[in-house]
Formats: C-alpha cells, sequence, structure tokens
C-alpha cells in the first residue's frame, strides 16, 4: 500500500463522518417542526385562555386609573362581574388601555403584558381586534339633513353583506343642548349599502351612532361628524379631556345602545360630572362621572371654544404587538377566539412565535 | 523510511482516524438525541402548564358557584416515557414567576420548562409547590410527578372566599 492510499482512505472516512453527521441531523427535523409548532400551539391556547377567560388582577383594572402597569400583578382582558360572568366577553376598558394613545401611565406597554403573562424573552405576541362585520360610514351634510352612506363588509374576504339590518340616530349640537334624531332603521342591499337621511339636524358637531345586525352577529359604531372634537377618552367612570378644554356646566350625555325585543334602542342619558386632579398626565384633565350605563359606548360633553362638542368613544385598538411592524419568524402559530367587546363582535386574533429556537 | 514502518504509521493513523471518526459521530448523534429529547420535554411542559391554565381559569370562572370543599381536577394523559427514557413533572415556583419543568431522570442537565402565565406572589391562586391538606381525598397533591403514570393530575381549589390554590397531583390509585 502506498501513501497515498492511506491519505485517500482517510479522506474517505472523512467524508463518510460528513456525510452521516449532516444526515443524522437533518433525519429528525421534520417532527422537531411539527413538535415546535406544538408547542408553539399549546402555548398560544394558554396565552388565549388567560386573555379571554381571566380578568387579571386587580380584576377592575380596566376602569381603575389608579392602577397603572406596574401595579398590574396579573394580565387578563375578560370582563369582570361580582355576580354574573360571561365567557369571551371582554371589557372594553381594559382592551382601551392596550391603545398606545391613551395617557401616559394609563397605557399598558406589550412588555410589561410579556412579563405579566410570564413568557420572559422566550415568545413574542401580536394581538389583532377584528370587527366581525367591518361597517364603513360616510356622510354628506346639507343645509338641513345629513345623509349617511353605511356599507358592510364579511371581515374575511370583504364580501358585502346584504339584509344586515343598521339601526341608526344622530346626536347633535344646537343651542348648546345636546339633541337627537328620531331613531331610523334600514337594511343593507345586496351590496351591502344602504342610505338613511337625518332630516332636521341643522349642525355639524354631531355623532353617529348605529348597531349593524345580521343574524346576531353584531356590530356598534360610534362616528363623529365633522365638527365634534374627539380628543377625549371614556374610560369606566371617567372622561378624560384634553386640558386646553373646559366643559360647560359639568354635565355629559352617555350614549346607550342596548338590545330590547329584537331591537335596537339607542338614547342618551344625563350624567354630572366632577373635576379631579388625580391624573399625572398634565395635558388631560380628568372627570369623575356620577353614575356610568353599563351599555354606555360615547360620551358627549360641550366645551367652550369651536368647535364645542366633544366626543369620547371607546376606542378598541386594531392591533397590539411586542414589536413593531410585521412579525416574521419562519414560526408563527395563529389563534382566533370571537369574543364580545361592548356589545360588539369581534375576532380576537393572537400571534405568538419564538424568539429564539 | 522503510516500508514497514511506513505501513505501520499509516496503518495506525487509520485506525486512530476511525475511532475518532465513531467518537465524532457519535457527539453528533448525541447532541441531535439531545435536541430531540428537549423539543420533547418541552412538548410535555407546554401541555402540563396549559391544562393547569385551564382548570384555574375554569375555578376562577365558576367562583361564585364552586364550594370550598370542591376540588376541580383534570387527568392529564401523558406518554409513559421519551424515547424509552424516564421523565419526570416538577412544578417550580421561583419568587412568584411559576413553571412546569419537566427532566430526564437519567440526565437531570437535559430540561425544559413553560411558564404559567400568572405571577402567584400577588394573585388569589397559590400554585402549591410544597405539601397541602386537600379536602377531596381522591387527589393527593405532589410537586413532582413521574411520566407514565396514568393517576397524573392537575388540580385547582377555592381554599377561602379570597383565595385558590392550584397544582399538580396524582389520582388515589397512583403511585
Amino acid at each position: 500500500m502506498h501513501s497515498y492510499e492511506y491519505l485517500f482512505t482517510a479522506v474517505i472516512i472523512f467524508a463518510i463522518l460528513t456525510a452521516s453527521a449532516i444526515l443524522v441531523s437533518r433525519m429528525p427535523q421534520p417532527s422537531l417542526n411539527v413538535s415546535e409548532k406544538e408547542q408553539l400551539k399549546t402555548a398560544a391556547q394558554k396565552i388565549m385562555t388567560q386573555l379571554t377567560l381571566n380578568p387579571g388582577n386587580p380584576p377592575d383594572w380596566g376602569g381603575n386609573l389608579t392602577v397603572d402597569s406596574t401595579d398590574l400583578t396579573a394580565f387578563g382582558l375578560a370582563k369582570y362581574g361580582e355576580i354574573t360572568r360571561g365567557a369571551y366577553i371582554l371589557d372594553p376598558d381594559k382592551v382601551q388601555r392596550l391603545n398606545e394613545n391613551m395617557p401616559q401611565n394609563l397605557y399598558i406597554p406589550p412588555d410589561r403584558v410579556i412579563e405579566l403573562l410570564n413568557l420572559g424573552r422566550e415568545y413574542g405576541i401580536k394581538l389583532e381586534f377584528i370587527p366581525a362585520l367591518i361597517v364603513t360610514v360616510t356622510t354628506e351634510t346639507n343645509p338641513n339633513s345629513i345623509t349617511v352612506y353605511v356599507n358592510v363588509t364579511s371581515d374575511r374576504n370583504m364580501w358585502p353583506i346584504a339584509n344586515a339590518n343598521v339601526t341608526a340616530r344622530i346626536f347633535y349640537l344646537y343651542n348648546q343642548q345636546i339633541n337627537k334624531t328620531p331613531i331610523i332603521t334600514n337594511s343593507t342591499d345586496i351590496n351591502g349599502q344602504c342610505i338613511i337621511t337625518f332630516n332636521g339636524v341643522s349642525s355639524e358637531d354631531a355623532l353617529l351612532a348605529l348597531v349593524v345586525d345580521h343574524y346576531g352577529i353584531h356590530v356598534v359604531k360610534t362616528y363623529a361628524l365633522n365638527g365634534a372634537l374627539t380628543q377625549a377618552f371614556f374610560l369606566g367612570n371617567h372622561l378624560i379631556l384634553n386640558a386646553s378644554l373646559s366643559i360647560i356646566s359639568n354635565t355629559a350625555y352617555q350614549i346607550i345602545i342596548a338590545e330590547s325585543d329584537e331591537t335596537y334602542v339607542i338614547d342618551y342619558a344625563l350624567c354630572g360630572l366632577n373635576l379631579t386632579d388625580s391624573l399625572s398626565d398634565p395635558s388631560y384633565s380628568l372627570y369623575e362621572i356620577n353614575y356610568t350605563e353599563p351599555s354606555a359606548v360615547a360620551l358627549l360633553a360641550v366645551v367652550e371654544g369651536e368647535p364645542n362638542l366633544a366626543v369620547a368613544c371607546k376606542n378598541v385598538p386594531s392591533c397590539y404587538s411586542s414589536i413593531s411592524g410585521e412579525a416574521s419568524s419562519p414560526f408563527i402559530y395563529m389563534l382566533e377566539r370571537s369574543v364580545e367587546i361592548g356589545g360588539s363582535s369581534y375576532t380576537l386574533r393572537l400571534k405568538i412565535w419564538r424568539m429564539s429556537w | 523510511m522503510d516500508v514497514p514502518i511506513a505501513h505501520i504509521i499509516g496503518t495506525a493513523a487509520l485506525i486512530a482516524l476511525v475511532i475518532s471518526v465513531t467518537l465524532a459521530y457519535q457527539i453528533v448523534v448525541d447532541y441531535v438525541e439531545t435536541n430531540v429529547l428537549k423539543a420533547q420535554l418541552k412538548q410535555i411542559a407546554e401541555y402540563v402548564s396549559m391544562n393547569l391554565v385551564n382548570i384555574i381559569t375554569l375555578t376562577e370562572f365558576a367562583y361564585g358557584d364552586v364550594s370550598t370543599s370542591t376540588v376541580m381536577s383534570k387527568s392529564l394523559k401523558l406518554p409513559k416515557d421519551i424515547s424509552g427514557k424516564t421523565y419526570r413533572v416538577r412544578l417550580v415556583n421561583e419568587g412568584g414567576n411559576c413553571y412546569v419543568q419537566a427532566e430526564l431522570i437519567t440526565r437531570t442537565d437535559l430540561t425544559a420548562k413553560s411558564s404559567i402565565p400568572l405571577n402567584s406572589a400577588k394573585t388569589r391562586v397559590i400554585i402549591v409547590t410544597g405539601e397541602i391538606q386537600l379536602p377531596d381525598d381522591s387527589i393527593t397533591p405532589s410537586s413532582v410527578v413521574y411520566g407514565g403514570n396514568p393517576n397524573i393530575v392537575v388540580w385547582c381549589w377555592k381554599n377561602s372566599s379570597s383565595s385558590m390554590c392550584a397544582g399538580i397531583g396524582l389520582r388515589t390509585g397512583g403511585s
């Protein structure tokens, strides 16, 4: 045997080792991928259960403005009731506090949620709140009337929803008083559209409140018209208003939407406001409402200046994520649940991914 | 160099190479096996923690209806072994941060953790990792259970009007 033959044999042995090592490491990869996907699925189910069925701690943290993100000891979005509890009914105040437009100390940042869910640096999450029906509203203001064009489509494929019942009412400011139009109902046509005309409305300082019901799936929408101000938040039994505005006569109108005998009632209730100074953010004034209706969806208040109607709606954020932008991890598990937030049907979509493997 | 000496050196070098290749191959196989076992352990840990969260949520959801003498429990279906190796599941509470840890008995360095998404220090749910006497004698709480036991349960008990305890354990008849 010549020396080059030894070398050749060594090269072959080394090649065999390399090939075997590559094959062995690749062999379990498909089952590992399945296993990792299963882990994500289980983790997603666990987090979804916690989010949708647990109220968190303290249980009233949504509307309790003394609780900031550091005071939270458990995170959950379920609505809390001492006597009754509903499954997959989320608290609109808790959901609102995921909105980054909220005043500083009231916003719950995603890294705190990750910490409260005990996920460490292992996982990233993204929540999406998708209305069960996509309702688009456009308005046309005429000298003595307002015409509302409502377009209803499916959340999945944007197909038009025909025969959806639309119940609407406009609340408008006239002579420093909040007035209301009669309730008007209509149904969407084959293109998912309907037109509602409110006669006798002489002001653009107005709020449109409407409910779209399609065989039990209902969506509540409040829409501030051109003239109305929206620099306000309605959280628990508090009105948070831009500090540059001041309310006339310390009263407000709660807009209530309730179902009664398969029809919807849209009305207002007058309530008193007390200015308090317990909000640490100096750019906002905090008013305490003396009584809050459970089904209140918005708050109207007459303020000094022009325009002089302030509107505070319960805003549901469309997205809440631990990273900015779209997650692009190779393994993202997505889980959806149908939930109800403030009388509206939503799909809560949870996306979860591993930060490292 | 003489031809026989060259042959001896060449043959010895080849034998050494074969041995080192075998060892290297074994290291690669061990590494791959470790990854597979870790993934399986992680899956078990996630399954247990998910069920624990579910039973806590269910108990909390029915808080007003459940009496203090009722212990809610759910049987878990865990594999007998992982690739022929026995394992155990442990509940760990580190300063309020609770997690489920699955580990091989023969290789304690090989563990996988799954967090329980609640802080046990300040909430009304206490994750029990020590001893506790439950009103239901059919459940024996234990912070460690061994895989393969068909009687493993997760349980949750509303022990007073303001707090709940939860953990893992064995249904009577288990070992």
